[in-house]
């Protein structure tokens, strides 16, 4: 990919990545045969969320927000320049950390749940992601996404691995059955429910940056083969999606446990499978 | 040759004048100690120079008697506390030295080495404990007791700088356990120091612990002698085994690792922060340090066993730290954890793992000994102790809240020091694996321990920032600055150390830059946005009137004391079997 194509990738990642938020609510729609909301339906929410007053709780709360947008941005930068998929990981971890501190900050009890939900689901799905970078390592001998990007393919030696990542991305974009964090029903949309208007709209966006760095492990997945690494993005998305719709969010103690047990076996057998092949 | 007595000299000279309480005296001394001996030792350390030398007969002579008569006072503190385990380890500590005493052989070789890992330890030592001693001057003005003793006890904490500085370059197995036995009198003597019910409690338990440490290493000792090998660490060689193996358990007492953790958590809830951080940013890392300096003997089948057993240690001591709510007790979990590591990761072996493990070493000695700080001047002038009491810490001093949230960061999240580390070990693991596929177990309890600690660390940050928009305002309370200073130099010392990892290649500096900037805009705009114009609300509360306060979510896994210490128990001796084999 030339420079520019890179930049304008990177640039451009928050416009593209509603998209990709828009068409995940027309396919929920018609998952659940409703009319739903046209695909430009997240630029339309932001032209609504700017239109509005503008209000807030504190300044470290809305600083917060900002700020996990802003590092979102930075790792999906670091993403398509191909760096080391440990700092991403790691990066990602501080982004997060940067949300919780905002739940955090204001004396709210659901944004304190959302909080602590949220926590908890890092330790679920966090050493799961570093235990599926250990497996690519296995196949692919390296840990730097440029590297894997032009690597011959080798999918089906990481098959378990995918189901780990399809296991996490739910936890990673708060989709069912491990939305707890979120939760609508139960704490009113957890962390979210301090902000407003213009605010909102960067913790809105920042979910779609989120939908980008859980989906960008299924790409690297596919090595050098970029064809078959879209497919199989759509492919995922489809299913995440179809699970989603067919679920029921569990409690956030089960959540741990099966994400973690179910993780670690994943990636267990597909590490130890590599050094058999090997 | 001779800059080994101005490792001697300038700590004990502190000392001094810490006894005359000259408090200009003792600033201009310790300042002086700390420059010149943290240079002498980055320029040895990068320099590569190894120097050793003997001590003469009288010396030996001399080192011996005051050997027995530290022993004989163990065995009379036992007599006086009426201490059964204190006194019996004593008197078996006596025999065991006395056979060694008669029977070694004397041979002659250097009785103090210095090289590398030496120099190493000497910059931790002499930069974290000079500042934590310079700290602790003001600390004891605080302190509610008679002239005398803070007298005694800021003279003390150099005269433990001492301590470590040799404890690091004696090459000789018994010189070793004289310091060794040295360093257990001084946490004695530290976590005492109150003489209230707890203090003296928890003083005899590290003694006796402590002693446990020194028995493995007689043991040590008496195994070299029985089959005619040397008792010096540089002449170690790999068929023996069993030495190393008796030396690893000393480490573990000393590094409080599972099964010995209590002497450590003990020493923290003690009432002596400034003891806490002594120990657990410089005494306790004898532990990885002794590690080093034998894991070049360790069979390939022992190097695993240990690597394993101290990554359980990681992993379980995270767990269990989630119930806890004293926040010195929270550090002193963390610290055994991180201790764990280093110790897990040290005796892999290899290059690689040694300087891991130096990363690992220095970082943590940094951020735990401003965190640990931090803990001090909670106590001092907020009278904070539980982290249930944080709340409405952010107005009443952002200074310090800041502090500790970065401390937190140093300790999890990019771009400091012992997130390097961490992703070193893990690229390091990784490689491992396929090598040996256990070590697959390795990997995920570190994944699982490390995720662990954020939980551990952040779910403290719930108690530290939140406020109210509509709050009446609480007052700001000024911090002597003479207690924040150290704290941010230890800061800067992180940061700038940054320096030495982030010229590795150019991904790792646009990462570090990056992140660093990010954390600087986000202080700068905190400090200088004010939003105006937009208008504050109350929090949404569903429409109810009160206020609410929350609490600190905690996650208790105590019921599984005994299994875990048992368990960890039955470990050590498996280690000792399947390591002989």
């Amino acid at each position: 990919m030339s420079n520019i194509a890179i930049f304008l990738l990177i640039v451009l990642a928050p416009i593209y990545a509603a998209f990709f938020e828009g068409a995940q609510r027309v396919l929920k729609a018609k998952m659940q045969r409703r009319i739903g909301p046209p695909l430009m339906q997240p630029f339309y929410d932001m032209y609504k969320l700017m239109d509005k007053r503008a209000l807030m709780v504190n300044k470290t709360h809305t600083l917060f927000a900002l700020f996990y947008f802003f590092t979102l941005w930075i790792l999906i930068a670091f993403i398509f320049l191909g760096f080391n998929l440990l700092y991403i990981i790691f990066l990602h971890l501080l982004a997060s950390i940067i949300l919780i501190l905002a739940g955090f900050s204001v004396k709210s009890i659901f944004s304190h749940i959302g909080s602590n939900r949220k926590l908890l689901a890092i330790v679920a799905y966090e050493p799961i992601l570093l235990l599926i970078s250990v497996g690519i390592y296995m196949v692919y001998g390296t840990f730097e996404i440029s590297v894997i990007l032009n690597t011959p393919s080798q999918f089906l030696s990481l098959i378990f691995v995918y189901f780990a990542i399809i296991l996490i991305i739910p936890a990673i974009t708060k989709l069912s059955p491990f939305d707890a964090p979120k939760a609508h029903q139960e704490i009113v949309g957890g962390i979210e429910i301090e902000y407003g208007a213009i605010f909102y709209e960067f913790l809105y966006a920042a979910k779609f940056l989120e939908m980008i760095f859980a989906y960008s492990f299924i790409y690297i997945l596919a090595g050098d083969n970029h064809i078959f690494g879209t497919f199989l993005v759509l492919f995922s998305f489809l299913l995440v999606n179809l699970i989603d719709n067919s679920t029921a969010r569990i409690q956030i103690s089960h959540m741990v446990k099966v994400i973690l047990v179910l993780g670690i076996v994943l990636c267990s057998i597909n590490i130890l499978g590599s050094l058999l092949w090997a | 040759m001779y800059i080994t007595i101005l490792y001697i000299i300038l700590p004990l000279l502190s000392s001094f004048f810490a006894y005359k309480d000259n408090k200009k005296l003792t600033y201009t001394f310790s300042a002086f100690s700390l420059i010149v001996l943290s240079t002498i030792s980055v320029f040895h350390f990068f320099s590569n120079s190894v120097y050793q030398f003997d001590l003469n007969s009288f010396l030996h002579t001399i080192i011996t008697i005051l050997d027995l008569v530290l022993l004989g006072y163990f065995a009379f503190i036992g007599f006086k506390a009426q201490n059964k385990k204190v006194l019996f380890l004593a008197l078996f500590q006596a025999i065991l030295f006395l056979y060694c005493i008669f029977n070694v052989s004397h041979e002659s070789f250097g009785d103090l080495y210095l090289n590398n890992l030496s120099f190493f330890m000497l910059i931790v030592i002499n930069l974290v404990g000079s500042i934590i001693a310079i700290y602790a001057v003001k600390y004891m003005e605080y302190e509610n007791c008679s002239k005398e003793k803070r007298r005694f006890f800021l003279a003390y904490l150099w005269f433990f700088i001492f301590i470590m500085n040799m404890i690091v370059i004696a090459n000789n197995y018994l010189l070793f356990f004289f310091f060794f036995e040295l360093t257990t009198l001084s946490s004695y003597l530290l976590i005492r120091f109150r003489k209230d019910e707890i203090s003296i409690t928890n003083s005899l338990r590290a003694l006796w612990l402590n002693q446990l440490g020194g028995v493995f290493i007689l043991f040590a000792v008496i195994i070299a002698i029985l089959n005619d090998s040397s008792i010096y660490f540089t002449q170690l060689k790999s068929p023996e085994v069993l030495i190393a193996i008796f030396l690893a358990f000393a480490s573990f007492v000393k590094g409080a690792s599972k099964p010995f953790e209590s002497w450590l958590l003990g020493a923290m809830v003690a009432p002596t922060p400034v003891s806490a951080i002594l120990h657990s940013a410089t005494m306790v890392k004898i532990a990885p340090f002794l590690i080093l300096k034998i894991s070049y003997v360790f069979t390939p089948t022992l190097s695993l066993l240990i690597t394993l057993f101290s990554m359980g240690v990681f992993a379980i001591i995270s767990l269990q730290s989630l119930a806890k709510d004293n926040f010195k007790e929270i550090l002193a979990y963390s610290t055994i954890a991180l201790l764990a590591l280093m110790v897990s990761i040290a005796s892999m072996g290899t290059q690689e793992a040694f300087e891991i493990t130096l990363y690992l070493i220095f970082f943590h000695a940094v951020s735990k000994a401003m965190l640990f700080m931090i803990a001090g001047v909670l106590e001092k002038q907020y009278h904070i102790k539980s982290i249930e009491d944080f709340t409405l810490l952010f107005q009443k001093s952002p200074i310090i809240t800041s502090l500790i949230l970065l401390g937190f960061a140093s300790v999890t999240m990019p771009p400091f020091g012992l997130f390097f580390a961490k992703l070193f070990s893990l690229t390091y693991i990784s490689e491992m694996i396929k090598q040996n596929p256990l070590y697959l177990l390795v990997a995920i309890l570190f994944v699982v321990g490390s995720s662990l600690l954020v939980l551990l660390y952040f779910k403290v940050a719930s108690k530290l920032i939140d406020f109210s928009s509509t709050q009446e305002k609480v007052e700001k309370q000024e911090v002597s600055k003479e207690f924040v200073f150290s704290s941010f130099l230890l800061f800067f010392i992180a940061v700038f150390s940054l320096v030495f990892v982030a010229f590795d290649s150019l991904s790792i500096f646009m990462f570090t830059t990056t992140i660093i900037l990010l954390i600087v805009v986000f202080f700068l705009l905190l400090k200088l946005l004010n939003f105006k114009g937009i208008d504050r609300v109350k929090e949404y509360s569903c429409g109810e009137k009160y206020s609410h306060n929350v609490g600190v979510f905690y996650y208790d896994f105590d019921r599984y004391k005994t299994t875990f210490q048992n368990s960890f128990i039955a470990l050590l001796f498996i280690i000792l079997i399947l390591g002989l084999v």
